[in-house]
């Protein structure tokens, strides 16, 4: 693990409210005392966590058409990297639902309960995330922290290859549980990765950049360009 | 007197309970097993899975659907092998390997059989070998692989190649689908056919088990 870096390890208090409509709890009467164990279960178990460093930017070019962004001996390539033009200072990270269910027998449960379990997991990387990114206000004065995440929105922003980079700025993302595979598909599978950053000339958001655009998960209208 | 149209209706609601109830009395009253599997549970998947297509409804309620579906299932399948009814063809269907999506591939499964097919699912991680020694093994007529990642949907073509290698194209379609595919991507590694989205990916391979894609 790199000297810096840092991990925390928020509370975790999920809210049945919010997983009941998640998983539709209304039609699943016959099933329900299965569906408030694994609640029960799962929330004490799990334990979200993030790791995060700083990072400083050693220097931007264009490759071709593409931006490259030099950080701390990584060469990073993707469109959505020209947002970190004008930008000195990013918080690489990683944050994660936990692994403590990762080997939770399911056996037992309706055939629905890896879906109930996903979207307590869920939650909790809620949890980690809005723990990282209070932090990054709090402790490093960002008023409004965006973040890059290679692999997110339309394959072309910041490939999903570039992922394994990430992880070499941050050292050793198993002390919180995270692995990476071949892949570069991150394990668990309720992980986020990325370089947060601040700026007041940008406003960025990978999830505009994605076509699918009647996703339900949408959180801003479809833009574009970059 | 049992409704096929009620069953249907709790089936699009995801009333598993009720809708076993209903398929039971609808047994009891001497209703045929087709006809209730037709007319009440693959109506009710039918209208969710359109539903789903045009952003009606999203992933729960179909999750919900599919699950009332297996409810009426478990009491409709002992009558309808009793009674010879065929299936409509089979699927074969996983997530390709070094991919351990499947939400999507479990979408696909469930509007599938809610068509009437037949679905072996393997599951996630999938090398393209075990597809094709699968769908020998069940006499599939469909492939269906899923894939997430631009990094695991090259594994693919690898299932394509199998095929190839196997003798079996033409016999064994491979249909492909996943959120980085696309049609051009699916014309570039010679796969059958690319859907966009579950209902689509149901709708094609009923199309081909018929024989009339």
């Amino acid at each position: 693990m790199s000297t810096d870096s840092i991990i925390l390890h928020p509370e975790f208090i999920p809210s049945f409210e919010r997983f009941a409509h998640t998983i539709r709890i209304e039609a699943l009467d016959d099933v329900r005392d299965q569906v408030e164990q694994l609640f029960a279960v799962a929330s004490e178990r799990l334990k979200p966590a993030a790791i995060l460093r700083v990072a400083y930017i050693d220097g931007f070019s264009t490759e071709g058409e593409l931006p490259a962004v030099h950080i701390e001996g990584q060469d990073f390539r993707g469109k959505a990297l020209s947002v970190l033009k004008d930008i000195h200072r990013v918080i690489p990270y990683v944050a994660t639902c936990g692994t403590e269910m990762e080997s939770f027998d399911l056996g037992g449960f309706d055939f629905l309960a890896p879906y109930w379990l996903d979207a307590i997991k869920l939650q909790a990387l809620g949890t980690a995330r809005k723990a990282l990114f209070d932090y990054c206000r709090t402790k490093y004065g960002m008023g409004k922290p965006m973040s890059l995440n290679p692999g997110s929105g339309n394959v072309d922003i910041w490939p999903i290859q570039e992922q394994q980079k990430l992880f070499n700025l941050l050292g050793e993302t198993d002390t919180i549980g995270v692995r990476l595979t071949e892949s570069s598909l991150m394990i668990p599978n309720k992980s986020i990765s990325g370089l947060i950053f601040t700026s007041p000339a940008v406003d960025y958001e990978s999830c505009a950049y994605c076509e699918r655009l009647d996703c339900p998960d949408r959180r801003v209208p479809y833009r574009q360009t970059l | 007197m049992a409704d096929m149209k009620a069953i249907s209706e709790f089936l699009q609601k995801g009333r598993a309970k009720d809708v076993k109830e209903l398929v039971q009395k609808a047994l009891d009253e001497g209703i045929g097993p087709q006809e209730i599997l037709e007319q009440g549970l693959l109506d009710g998947m039918n209208i969710i899975g359109q539903k789903f297509k045009n952003n009606e409804v999203f992933v729960p309620e179909v999750l919900i659907a599919a699950r009332a579906m297996n409810g009426g299932m478990e009491i409709l399948k002992p009558h309808l092998i009793s009674a010879n009814v065929q299936d409509k063809g089979t699927v074969v269907i996983g997530t390709v390997k070094g991919d351990l999506h499947d939400i999507g591939k479990n979408l696909v499964s469930m509007m599938m059989k809610g068509k009437g097919l037949q679905v072996v699912d393997l599951g996630t991680d999938v090398p393209a070998a075990r597809f094709v020694q699968e769908a020998i093994a069940h006499n599939a007529k469909i492939i269906a692989c899923s894939a997430l990642l631009t990094t695991t949907m090259k594994e693919m073509e690898q299932v394509v190649k199998a095929v190839d290698e196997a003798g079996l194209r033409g016999k064994i379609r491979v249909m492909i689908g996943g959120a980085p595919v696309t049609d051009s991507f699916c014309r570039s590694i010679n796969a059958d056919r690319y859907t966009p989205d579950a209902t689509s990916a149901a709708e094609a391979a009923l199309a081909f088990c018929q024989n009339i894609a």
